[in-house]
């Protein structure tokens, strides 16, 4: 039999019985769209938290002092000679932290001051979107220069770029002007709108403003070699701190990469379970394909006995019923692709990635080919004589 | 024939669209949809605010001629004495009384500074201006010749004395007004006027060994009723150290920057017209605009990054 014939012979059989039909392709719709939906909001997900963590800008690892002992402060002199000493270190970056506010004008935020200096943009991902970062020779000379969030910018002064403007920056019990060299994205953005309303703004100032060379640091930033392995670079850092530098205090590397790293792959892991869970939507509905198929194949053994009698062969009814399952879950599955499809946009302004559509219908036909299998292989197999005396 | 008019067809057919796509390119730029505001004019003052503690104006602190004991006392703290009132009666002070004397010499340096004036009697103290008596000593202590044991102020005239920060004395000025309150005196405030700033910072140290801020020190004579004041009260001084009669200010949002230059744009006739200025003061909502933009004129607010010089724009509400 022709192609076409067998086509017309499925879809005039589907018509025969249009709520049956109608029923087995709601039930393919919904599958397939609750997959789809699953799919996009759980990678539109996994996106914005790749990209949310980016912003933080941390990465490497960073190295800190954990309770009090006799030794040596984990000073900023000690960091810089950890990239000599130990191998696998590109850079090697301390940090000091101090708390005080920020004032302009009228307006006035908390915010946390890291002493930071020219390293910073090589230990941390910061998006620079106005000026630049601290130099070196700002770094060295304590210039009273800052590099601040544009949140903070924007609370202060009503927009982003205020590069050159200057700040009073209440510090140690003392108000002091900073001019402002440079803006960059705020990392506390990554919080989500609520809780980055509580985290203080970060306002990056030269190291020997806050601290000497010789004072302790609160944390070290060290960014690795690509190739490093940053599981053996972290007991050197530790061997090399407690026994060479005697420092005072138990040292902690802690690997940022690597919980960043961890976070995606739970986020993966998430979607991933997610989609499992849709896609038992779509193996239930392709059991009622099954039933429905299989009652439509014993409805029509009258008319298999008469098509296997005038010439028709086992293969000509086996691709009959294939095709008319096929076709019940392609109907179903364009059907709610395009309702999920319409309705992300329309919550969510979501455009589902076209390849992932394309997938779930071609995944739903071939899924419901497969369903229509034992029946068709079933009907396939009737006497013909039988077939006709029923 | 048929083939020579698909020709003719097809050849305007593609002049037109050429001509369609090149008037498409070379179209106006639509009007963008902005907001204004106009520029105002207000007078602007500048202060700067400090702690201080208030105190007599003219207070006179009297010192014994010899070391001596107090063997009688005639008058009390807050009482009002006349000049020349015998306020102690004094008696030569035994031997070794070092002790005393250290102790007297620590007290008397916590005293604010004031006018010193000796006793002419080595037997009694009198008052030597009048007023009230704003600290005695006791029956049976020891005085120090030379170390005052006494103060008398006319409360009629107080001042204060403020320590400002070192970051706000390079704008301080003697003449200057100011504002005073105290928490003590409720909700009043007090008029003032800075007399003196002093020409040294002072950078106090604690006792641990930490320093603190540099300040200067500063004298603000109060004027007008100042009876619900007393010498001693902690004071909050708001001296006015900038005044800008009718300066131009428009809504923080109207100030952009490019670069590391403000700008405000202007609508005139229709057209976004970029104007270079130079800020002031940042008010609680306005900024001031010290040269670039005149009183009246229609600023754009929060204009955007792709907003340039000659764009027309649309006005909205």
């Amino acid at each position: 039999m022709r192609m076409v014939d067998l086509l017309r012979l499925a879809a005039g059989n589907l018509r025969e019985n249009p709520l049956r039909t109608a029923l087995c392709a709601l039930s393919v719709a919904v599958g397939a769209g609750a997959l789809l939906l699953i799919a996009a909001i759980g990678l539109f997900g996994q996106t914005q938290l790749q990209a949310a963590l980016r912003t933080i800008g941390v990465s490497g690892l960073t190295v800190y002092l954990d309770g009090h002992g006799s030794g040596n402060p984990l000073s900023a002199e000690l960091a810089d000679t950890l990239a000599q000493a130990v191998s696998g270190i590109d850079t090697v970056m301390p940090i000091k932290a101090k708390t005080g506010s920020v004032r302009a004008g009228h307006a006035s935020e908390n915010a946390v001051f890291l002493g930071a200096d020219e390293r910073l943009g090589e230990v941390m991902q910061l998006e620079v979107l106005a000026g630049s970062l601290l130099s070196a020779r700002q770094a060295d000379s304590a210039q009273p220069v800052a590099v601040i969030g544009d949140e903070l910018a924007l609370a202060l002064y009503g927009r982003v770029n205020i590069t050159g403007r200057t700040i009073l920056l209440h510090l140690d019990g003392r108000d002091q002007y900073f001019t402002v060299c440079g803006v960059v994205r705020a990392q506390t953005s990554a919080l989500g709108g609520a809780l980055s309303s509580f985290a203080p703004h970060l306002v990056y100032l030269p190291y020997s403003c806050l601290a000497t060379p010789q004072q302790n640091a609160d944390q070290v930033f060290v960014q690795c070699s690509a190739q490093s392995d940053l599981d053996t670079v972290s007991g050197q850092i530790q061997k090399y701190l407690t026994e060479r530098g005697k420092v005072d205090g138990t040292v902690r590397v802690q690997n940022m990469t690597g919980m960043v790293d961890t976070a995606g792959r739970m986020a993966s892991l998430c979607v991933l379970l997610f989609l499992a869970v849709g896609a038992v939507t779509l193996i239930v509905a392709l059991i009622g394909v099954l039933c429905s198929m299989l009652a439509a194949a014993h409805e029509k053994t009258a008319e298999i006995g008469i098509l296997l009698a005038i010439g028709a062969q086992p293969r000509d009814v086996r691709r009959l019923f294939l095709l008319q399952s096929a076709l019940l879950c392609t109907a179903g599955a364009v059907c709610g692709l395009a309702l999920s499809g319409g309705l992300l946009y329309a919550a969510a302004s979501l455009v589902p990635d076209w390849r992932i559509a394309a997938a779930l219908l071609v995944l739903s036909v071939c899924c419901g080919a497969a369903a229509g299998l034992l029946p068709a292989v079933r009907a396939a197999r009737l006497d013909p004589i039988d077939a006709m005396r029923n | 024939m048929r083939n020579r008019a698909r020709a003719v067809l097809f050849t305007t057919a593609a002049l037109l669209s050429a001509m369609l796509a090149w008037a498409w390119q070379n179209r106006p730029p639509a009007a963008e949809s902005v907001q204004t505001a106009a520029a105002t004019v207000q007078d602007i003052y500048n202060s700067v605010t400090f702690s201080g503690t208030v105190e007599a104006a003219d207070a006179t602190a009297l010192c014994p001629q010899t070391n001596a004991v107090v063997a009688a006392v005639h008058t009390a703290v807050g009482e009002t004495v006349e000049q020349g009132e015998v306020l102690c009666t004094l008696a030569p002070a035994a031997d070794g009384g070092a002790a005393q004397a250290v102790q007297a010499a620590w007290e008397s340096l916590q005293e604010t500074q004031g006018q010193t004036v000796t006793a002419d009697d080595d037997a009694v103290l009198r008052a030597p201006v009048s007023g009230t008596v704003l600290s005695l000593p006791e029956i049976g202590e020891t005085v120090a010749a030379g170390l005052p044991c006494l103060r008398i102020a006319d409360l009629g005239r107080l001042r204060v004395r403020a320590q400002a920060p070192e970051l706000y004395a390079g704008s301080l000025e003697s003449g200057q007004r100011a504002n005073v309150t105290a928490s003590a005196a409720g909700e009043t405030v007090y008029g003032a006027r800075l007399d003196r700033v002093s020409p040294v910072a002072v950078r106090a140290v604690s006792l641990t060994g930490q320093s603190g801020e540099a300040t200067v020190e500063a004298l603000l004579s109060l004027s007008g009723d100042t009876g619900g004041l007393r010498p001693g009260y902690s004071a909050t001084v708001k001296v006015f150290t900038d005044f800008h009669p009718d300066a131009v200010v428009v809504p923080h949002e109207a100030v952009c920057q490019r670069g590391e230059q403000e700008y405000v744009f202007c609508v005139q006739d229709g057209i976004a017209v970029q104007c270079a200025v130079t800020t002031g003061y940042m008010l609680e909502t306005v900024t001031e605009i010290v040269d670039g933009v005149s009183a009246g004129a229609a600023v754009i607010l929060s204009p955007p990054d792709t907003l340039t010089d000659g764009t027309p724009v649309e006005v909205t509400a």
